[in-house]
């Protein structure tokens, strides 16, 4: 049986992630989902996959190496940092205060 | 047209800035019908060198950060933003005295295969503008087949670059995964993210991808490929080359809309089979599971929108972009990205979290994950007896504006295959269907870029489509 999406739930998850999201939206998002839901019915008919590991990267190649101590980057410019926020003040980012 | 326009420079036969002038001003006039470009570079300027891309118009794609000229991957939650620093792609472009001319619409943040979703507006195909070009690498499409610049840079994540490559008849070329470096370009699902190339001949994109490859300590995933060049290995020579189609994809009674344009589109690729073995190419019939086949999109989005999820989350409206509305920060971050997300976008999003749940993980993203084995491990054993896979790189040519429907995009992902193993894959045009080009697509096994650009160049060639652009748009 597969899961039915509600539009609470999928507001909830929208709410998760900071978004907030029109009626016709929630629509749209809950065809989507369940189709996926229904597509990975599908996926669990295939019984080979039973047997292997997820695949997270295309391969298992890459060279990698610590660098030396001594060896350092310089940093970034501050004002490049904050170059692109809209509110500032000196060094820092302005935001409302969060704590009391 | 790349070493054409480099020995025309060299021999004074044309001057660089007179060609640089004359790709911004095909820019600026081909907006207000094709919109390809969100931003042009008036001013563009250029170090002078011996290298092929030396004095050369280019346009690159909205998610390459590009010091000091506003990057905004075609979303407005980027809509102001100015990066301080190059990504790697351009700097080495940069280097080879590459002159950048634009930046060019695409798909918000790479998501989307239309050409649609740009926060400019629809990106118009150039050979009839009441068609997409496809996407996400959109407008690079539309400005390369307008012959606005010979070459655009481009990123794939799914099939961004070879989609809109055979919408618009032009060359689409992803590399092996890490072959160029991603630092710098916005990411997006970075298990399958590559940089790449829209030329109008398989020789420029081993030109261009030549220049910009290359180990970058700034991205761990890059490697070392100083034993690799491309262009050196454009000889023409395919002899015992072998080759494989997928049955499934390629029968016309497996389609569940039997229209005009997919019969068409199947038959030129017949076509294009046989004058590969004109051409000496051994090309096999290879069977795959349907199930597997239609695993490949589910999978896709289920990978994709779960490590776009996690990526896009910095984007909140307080270090950078617009700020939101709010008494508190979460109702900045939430307006930020509420006015400036598209539906889309959210979509995505909203899916990406879902299988991102500690209880959805197994169901969904592992079992996706798990998909994504089995597919790679059946190429990677098909590699063993072939050099490559060819197939249509689309069934039909790009659907009207007006005529896109949810179908369309979920039907159009077998070329993902090629992100998931990171292999190399290029989409070579290959003839019209109702006066709208089409393109064939050969993906190879990974690092054998060269093979795989050698027997597309050999392709090309026996084809006749090569340096084909609208030169201009109707």
């Amino acid at each position: 049986m597969n899961h039915k999406f509600t539009n609470e739930e999928v507001t909830n998850l929208a709410d998760k992630l900071l978004i907030g999201i029109s009626e016709e939206e929630v629509k749209d998002i809950v065809e989507e989902l369940t189709f996926v839901a229904n597509s990975m019915n599908v996926i669990s008919e295939i019984k080979e996959i039973n047997d292997l590991k997820p695949l997270t990267h295309p391969f298992d190649l890459y060279e990698t190496s610590l660098r030396e101590d001594d060896e350092y980057e310089e940093g970034h410019d501050i004002e490049d940092l904050l170059s692109n926020a809209d509110f500032t003040q000196g060094r820092e980012i302005e935001v409302p205060k969060v704590v009391g | 047209m790349i070493r054409k326009l480099h020995n025309k420079i060299k021999n004074n036969e044309i001057i660089s800035d007179d060609l640089v002038k004359e790709a911004i001003t095909n820019a600026e006039k081909s907006q207000k019908e094709l919109n390809a470009f969100v931003t042009i570079i008036k001013d563009a300027k250029r170090i002078k060198s011996d290298n092929l891309l030396s004095g050369i118009p280019v346009a690159i794609k909205d998610n390459f950060s590009t010091k000091d000229i506003l990057s905004t991957g075609s979303s407005n939650t980027l809509k102001d933003y100015i990066p301080y620093f190059d990504a790697t792609a351009i700097k080495k472009l940069q280097e080879s005295g590459a002159v950048i001319i634009g930046k060019t619409a695409m798909d918000e943040l790479g998501m989307g295969g239309t050409g649609l979703i740009a926060a400019t507006g629809p990106v118009k195909n150039p050979w009839n503008i009441n068609k997409i070009t496809g996407g996400s690498s959109s407008g690079s499409a539309a400005a390369v087949a307008a012959g606005i610049v010979p070459y655009a840079l481009g990123t794939d994540t799914g099939d961004s670059i070879r989609i809109p490559a055979a919408h618009c008849g032009i060359v689409g070329y992803k590399p092996t995964y890490g072959l160029v470096s991603r630092f710098g370009v916005f990411a997006f699902a970075s298990s399958l993210d590559t940089v790449g190339v829209l030329s109008t001949s398989v020789e420029d994109a081993a030109i261009v991808i030549d220049q910009i490859k290359g180990k970058d300590e700034y991205d761990m995933t890059s490697w070392n490929s100083e034993n690799i060049n491309l262009l050196n290995s454009l000889d023409g020579n395919v002899k015992n080359k072998k080759l494989f189609y997928i049955k499934e994809i390629c029968d016309i009674n497996n389609y569940e809309e039997k229209n005009d344009e997919v019969i068409k589109t199947l038959k030129e690729f017949n076509k294009t089979i046989k004058k590969c073995k004109e051409l000496g190419i051994e090309i096999e019939e290879e069977s795959f599971d349907q199930k597997l086949l239609d695993s490949i999109y589910p999978t896709y989005l289920t990978i994709a929108s779960a490590e776009a999820t996690s990526n896009m989350s910095n984007l909140t409206g307080i270090i950078f972009g617009p700020r939101g509305k709010g008494n508190t920060i979460d109702e900045m971050m939430k307006d930020h990205r509420t006015k400036g997300f598209s539906s889309l976008i959210k979509r995505r999003f909203v899916i990406g979290s879902y299988v991102l749940q500690k209880e959805n993980q197994e169901k969904y993203l592992f079992a996706s994950a798990k998909v994504r084995h089995l597919i790679v491990n059946k190429m990677n054993e098909l590699f063993i007896k072939y050099d490559g896979l060819i197939l249509p790189a689309s069934s039909e040519p790009a659907p009207n504006i007006n005529g896109i429907r949810s179908s369309h995009l979920r039907t159009e992902q077998y070329l993902a295959i090629a992100n998931f193993g990171g292999y190399p894959s290029i989409t070579i045009p290959s003839g019209f269907v109702n006066d709208m080009p089409i393109g064939v697509n050969i993906t190879g096994k990974i690092k054998d870029d060269a093979n795989i650009l050698n027997i597309a160049y050999t392709i090309e060639e026996k084809l006749g489509y090569k340096n084909q652009t609208t030169k201009g748009w109707k």
